[in-house]
């Protein structure tokens, strides 16, 4: 146990783990994250199946990286406990009295006599110490007056409070690993679905996309209604950076989509010569749809919202973005097909051409209609007030640290012949410049009134 | 007068100053560094009306794509120079650190970097994106000054020998002491807008914290490679060249968590 805590009460273990932590963290910027076994074969070739095993392809979830972390851990704890019992004696059980040469070793010393008398000059220089925002602490002995003086205390336990944030911190992030939970439910308008986990129901009342004049999205809003036992227990409208909150659980606009399964499409028929006529017509994929006393059959059989020609020349789409939708058409008249192929929404040069030649009869893809769904995602974290409370106490500890420095002077007054000698000394750790500045002000209006 | 024109007369005053500074480096009379101060402290204003132009024009903050976060660097380093020299009096270090800040707005300003206003995303539209992204920069800024001064550091200390006449405020204790100080800021900044600011801008915007996004991470790196730094140098007394190694590495951390992070890997943050 003994040599446990030597171990981890040391600084270079400390530093020894911060470098590995660091460069291990490095490595998982270098290997791309999680993907598929496939990707990692593609790329990596032989070394992928050891990538794999190692952890590296999950480095941040993988035991060894998590370990490294638990060890962190400790080592933070054991180092604040070996030092902290030495600060809690420096700051609350400090010895006054001291010997005059020990204030002579100090980095800043004065020594001086002035002309009143020993309990005159030390109710003046308690005046000013305690104007200055000093705390004074005095014990006399043998006519020698002892006097402490110390400001910004507090400052001296900043890194501890710093640490103590840290294992929060560390704490939190396991938490959230080992019982968060996060899930994305699609929804159309008016669409319900329970809530994984929960006797409760989510409802997606209406979703909106809002676009900026130049046509990229501006917001989506989604209002939201939560639902149990048949009861609406609350409704609000949520956008990106303004999530739902109830119970724990957050519910956030994470994105949208259409629903592509059968659109709705208009169709323009029109023929110049033989029985003019321009019909447009509205139908769902998939349904077929007559014209013309039923001598004109159209059959929208397929869909694709961003289409695409894989290498082997077949069709399938690139994305579920409406980039570039495609329909695939058969047209039959009198019970003969007349045309059978694709159309473009939005590139109709590249709609195939009709075999009977332009004279029969053209078929042109105008409007396209499908249900937008907007995406959920539901999370709930536990670990996450521990992360803002452990951010807290860092941010807390960092500002005490570096701006909040403990000072402490010491002064030792006795009689000396007819006139009093006052010996003063200070030390602080660091900013040490405006110490001393401070130091020089606090003798400096001791003697003026002297 | 629009946001370009202030922008470019920034530009100039920085120019001149970096210019004044490096007369005064050699001259060594007081005059050019006043100067010098005086023009930066005026380029600094008019960037600040710069901002505030594009501010109003854009109705959003002033860092939402390369231009306007080179810009704002740019500034938070006229900021870091103006507030460490006005306290710690960094005279000759200075011309150094203002060529920093002239590559930066001449990266800015080079046509490679699309300068028109664009609609912000959804994920942006918080206030947030001013919390999150200025503290951070302004934390950068000041890393930035500590790499300057860790590299003249290590040049001074090696030419000790060479040149028996040290400058009087360019002594490497002195240089290794401003390190220390601008760390000793940048350190508390960074933690806050890049890490704390960050964490609670995803949790809000994202459904969570912490994903492990490239940017992410390298923050974190960073923070790791100043948390070496500090430990080092308050409790195990490294002081000088190794510590001066150590801010310049996390520094360079740093750097690439700005620059080489959008460029080199791909994560959410790819937008800026």
């Amino acid at each position: 146990m003994n040599s446990f805590v030597k171990f981890f009460s040391s600084i270079k273990v400390s530093i020894f783990l911060l470098i590995i932590i660091t460069l291990a963290t490095t490595l998982g910027t270098l290997v791309p994250q999680g993907r598929s076994v496939e990707a990692y074969t593609e790329k990596y070739g032989d070394w992928a199946p050891f990538l794999i095993k190692s952890g590296i392809t999950r480095l941040y979830q993988s035991p060894w990286y998590l370990f490294l972390l638990l060890l962190f851990f400790i080592n933070i704890i054991v180092c604040s406990l070996t030092r902290i019992k030495k600060k809690f004696t420096q700051a609350f059980k400090p010895q006054i009295m001291t010997e005059e040469r020990k204030l002579e070793t100090l980095s800043l010393k004065k020594t001086f006599t002035c002309p009143q008398s020993v309990s005159q000059a030390e109710k003046r220089l308690k005046e000013i110490l305690s104007s200055r925002g000093y705390k004074v602490k005095e014990q006399s002995t043998q006519g020698i007056f002892f006097l402490l003086a110390r400001k910004r205390f507090s400052g001296l336990f900043g890194s501890d409070i710093v640490h103590l944030g840290i294992l929060i911190v560390i704490l939190g992030g396991f938490i959230s690993g080992a019982a968060g939970f996060r899930e994305n439910i699609a929804l159309a308008a008016e669409e319900t679905k329970s809530v994984p986990g929960t006797d409760f129901f989510l409802k997606l009342n209406r979703f909106e996309t809002h676009y900026y004049r130049d046509r990229s999205v501006k917001d989506w809003k989604s209002t939201l209604s939560l639902i149990k036992n048949s009861k609406i227990i609350m409704t609000k409208t949520i956008e990106v950076n303004h999530p739902l909150s109830y119970k724990g659980f957050v519910f956030y606009q994470s994105g949208y989509g259409w629903d592509w399964r059968n659109p709705e499409v208009e169709l323009v028929m029109e023929r110049k010569t033989e029985n003019p006529f321009s019909e447009s017509i509205r139908t769902i994929v998939g349904e077929k749809k007559s014209i013309k006393e039923k001598e004109i059959e159209i059959d929208p059989l397929y869909f694709v919202p961003d289409f695409v020609l894989t290498e082997e020349n077949k069709v399938t789409t690139r994305s579920l973005e409406p980039n570039n939708p495609a329909l695939y058409v058969k047209i039959s008249e009198k019970g003969e097909i007349v045309f059978a192929g694709w159309l473009f929404l939005k590139y109709p040069e590249f709609n195939t051409r009709n075999s009977q030649g332009d004279s029969f009869l053209s078929v042109e893809f105008k409007d396209l209609k499908a249900e937008p769904y907007s995406i959920i995602q539901i999370a709930k974290d536990p670990g996450v007030p521990f992360i803002w409370a452990g951010c807290f106490f860092v941010m807390t500890g960092l500002f005490l640290a570096f701006y909040f420095i403990p000072r402490q002077l010491r002064f030792l007054i006795k009689k000396e012949n007819q006139y009093t000698r006052v010996s003063a000394g200070g030390t602080a750790a660091k900013a040490k410049d405006s110490f001393k500045r401070e130091f020089d002000k606090i003798i400096q209006s001791f003697r003026r009134t002297g | 007068m629009t946001e370009s024109a202030l922008f470019f007369c920034a530009f100039i005053l920085y120019a001149v100053s970096a210019a004044s500074l490096f007369v005064y480096l050699f001259s060594e009379k007081d005059k050019w560094a006043r100067t010098g101060y005086q023009i930066i402290f005026a380029g600094f204003i008019i960037h600040t009306a710069a901002l505030a132009a594009r501010t109003l024009e854009s109705g959003h903050a002033p860092f939402t794509n390369m231009y306007e976060s080179l810009s704002f660097l740019a500034w938070c380093g006229a900021f870091a120079y103006v507030s460490m020299e006005g306290k710690y009096k960094i005279r000759k270090a200075g011309p150094y650190f203002i060529l920093i800040i002239i590559v930066l707005m001449a990266l800015a300003s080079s046509p490679l970097m699309p300068k028109e206003v664009r609609p912000l995303m959804p994920a942006l539209q918080s206030y947030w994106l001013w919390l999150h992204v200025s503290v951070t920069l302004l934390g950068e800024a000041f890393f930035a000054m500590a790499f300057v001064t860790s590299i003249l550091y290590l040049i001074t200390k090696s030419k000790k020998s060479i040149r028996s006449k040290q400058k009087k405020d360019l002594t490497p204790e002195r240089l290794d002491f401003i390190s220390y100080k601008c760390i000793a800021v940048g350190f508390p900044l960074f933690t806050l807008g890049g890490l704390v600011f960050g964490m609670i801008w995803a949790y809000k915007a994202w459904g969570r914290y912490w994903g492990w996004d490239p940017k992410e991470v390298w923050s974190l790196i960073t923070w790791f490679v100043f948390a070496l730094y500090l430990h080092t140098r308050l409790v195990m007394g490294w002081k000088g060249k190794r510590s001066a190694i150590t801010a310049i590495i996390g520094f360079l951390a740093a750097l690439f968590t700005y620059f080489g992070v959008n460029y080199l890997l791909a994560g959410l943050h790819s937008y800026l």
